[in-house]
């Protein structure tokens, strides 16, 4: 089975209305870039074990990686949220899918 | 049919996002459709700083996510509506989020919210929502059957 890239980019420029390459790639590095953040509060509420603020900041990045297509993040993202209070290995996965996304750009 | 984005030229929006990307990707679409100014807010809790400075009463448009830590976009809206923060209470305030359980979409309606779109969104769908949220608010319509679900 092929797999799916971290970013349809094909989807991004239909979604943001352009064409322009080096434009998506702009939008997708500002997300990677956002990412990064993200993934820190999400392992500071972990470490806390704030399991309101966890779902607060998965469903938020989430809307973020579903806006910039990029499944398969938001889809390991979903289920941190499903997971809880235990989301440990889902928060796991996150961080792979975001690697992944990270070494794209 | 109020799809006219030229009605969003000229205005000054804010954007409340408590993801720094959304706030970006939105207010580069604002732009982009002609709004003047453009503030971001990450976040409630930041929002509510910008609305209740002197930057509030030139905001003419609020494009509101729903979940954010400290504060989120019901209270927001109400604070707006209620004439508690430096924007009028009249502004066209949309609600720009993942959530769609029919109980916060519900309330965002009885806090007379003037579109409520669901991400992810285009720009070009974005752009004909607050347009038509924009002119049914310059018409002075009050029905929230008339506003864009």
């Amino acid at each position: 089975m092929m797999s799916r890239p971290p970013i349809d980019f094909g989807a991004l420029a239909e979604l943001i209305g352009t064409d322009d390459e080096a434009h998506l790639r702009e939008v997708a590095s500002l997300f990677v870039t956002s990412s990064a953040r993200m993934l820190a509060r999400v392992r500071d509420c972990q470490a806390r074990a704030d399991i309101e603020a966890l779902r607060i900041a998965a469903h938020g990045w989430k809307g973020s990686a579903v806006q910039v297509c990029a499944a398969p993040l938001a889809e390991a993202l979903a289920q941190i949220e499903k997971s809880l209070p235990d989301a440990a290995e889902a928060i796991a996965e996150v961080e792979r899918r975001f690697a992944a996304l990270s070494a794209l750009l | 049919m109020h799809d006219r984005q030229d009605l969003l030229v000229g205005l000054n929006a804010l954007v409340v996002d408590d993801v720094a990307f959304s706030v970006t990707l939105v207010s580069n679409m604002l732009r982009e459709m002609g709004c003047n100014e453009v503030h971001g807010a990450n976040g409630g809790v930041d929002a509510l700083k910008l609305m209740q400075s002197d930057l509030g009463q030139d905001i003419d448009l609020v494009v509101l996510d729903m979940n954010m830590p400290g504060i989120d976009g019901l209270t927001i809206l109400r604070m707006i509506r209620e004439g508690l923060t430096e924007v009028a209470p009249t502004a066209t305030v949309a609600m720009l989020t993942g959530v769609s359980e029919e109980r916060v979409v519900r309330s965002a309606f009885a806090l007379s919210v003037d579109a409520y779109v669901m991400k992810p969104v285009s720009k070009s769908a974005l752009g004909a929502r607050l347009a038509r949220a924009i002119a049914q608010r310059r018409a002075g319509s009050t029905s929230p059957l008339m506003r864009s679900a």
